[in-house]
């Protein structure tokens, strides 16, 4: 279970690391609420894969990327927690999002981190696609 | 959530013998950090890799590289040089040098797409075909707060 109060580097450990050490190359807005992620390889710069979230509720991103530097950025891990129970209000407090929890089957705690880039999110449904 | 794959190409077994191969490169590569064949220091530069957060920072500060420090969130630092060189330092310690590359070598636009490959810490390519969280087992000492 995700302990908030720790440091996120602590808590980010229950999580489960989907891809590691790769090229953060695009972030859309599909949709309203849905969004991607897609990822190149740091060997060739192939494309790796692709994170679809859908129904994003909550996005928090931070960088200290310079100034006309562009995409991609690398970034060490990506992680993914499906949240139940007492931790899918936690997630939600924690991200400080405004309003009460929305209705949902499911939620997801995705983070992307990098030594310049930190993203964090909870949305609903996620599909992992390999191209 | 759910993974749609590739279909795969290989039998099996093919991908059980390719499996035991890159399990033995890994621990070929991470039990011998700083001499394996990969990544041979220059004729006389010692040991070479500097293995303590300090040793890094003066080593790459020496040489141009700056940093904002830790970050208190998720505890890497990254160290930047002007020329997109970047040696970023993860929570758990583990070091990962990459430098910017075109994806196109023969493609010189100015807005030729470009992406970060990995290296060994002196700057050597890590050999292709090797994707995802593989270690080179260069490692400091994790991020306490």
């Amino acid at each position: 279970m995700l302990d908030f109060s720790l440091m996120p580097y602590e808590w980010q450990r229950d999580m489960e690391i989907i891809m590691s050490n790769v090229n953060l190359n695009s972030i859309e807005f599909l949709s309203a609420k849905n969004m991607s992620f897609s990822f190149l390889n740091s060997y060739n710069g192939d494309f790796y894969k692709k994170i679809l979230c859908h129904n994003v509720w909550r996005l928090s991103e931070g960088n200290i990327i310079d100034e006309g530097e562009e995409f991609p950025t690398f970034v060490c891990d990506i992680r993914v927690k499906k949240l139940k129970n007492v931790e899918i209000k936690a997630a939600f407090d924690y991200l400080k999002y405004g309003w009460d929890v929305p209705v949902s089957n499911e939620y997801n705690l995705v983070c992307i981190d990098g030594g310049e880039i930190s993203i964090d999110l909870i949305c609903g449904k996620i599909e992992v696609l390999d191209m | 959530m759910w993974f749609k794959n590739k279909p795969q190409k290989n039998s099996n077994f093919c991908n059980g013998i390719a499996q035991i191969c890159i399990i033995i490169f890994k621990l070929n590569i991470s039990s011998q950090p700083h001499s394996n064949i990969y990544n041979t220091p220059p004729e006389g530069a010692g040991s070479g890799y500097p293995t303590t957060r300090a040793e890094i920072h003066q080593d790459l500060t020496s040489r141009g590289y700056t940093t904002s420090g830790p970050s208190s969130i998720e505890g890497n630092v990254v160290y930047k040089d002007p020329n997109g060189a970047r040696v970023t330092i993860k929570s758990t310690g583990e070091v990962i040098p990459t430098i910017r590359l075109p994806k196109n070598p023969a493609n010189t636009s100015w807005n030729r797409p470009m992406y970060n490959q990995r290296t060994f810490y002196d700057g050597t390519i890590i050999p292709g075909g090797i994707e995802g969280s593989h270690s080179i087992g260069h490692f400091v000492v994790p991020f306490k707060k």
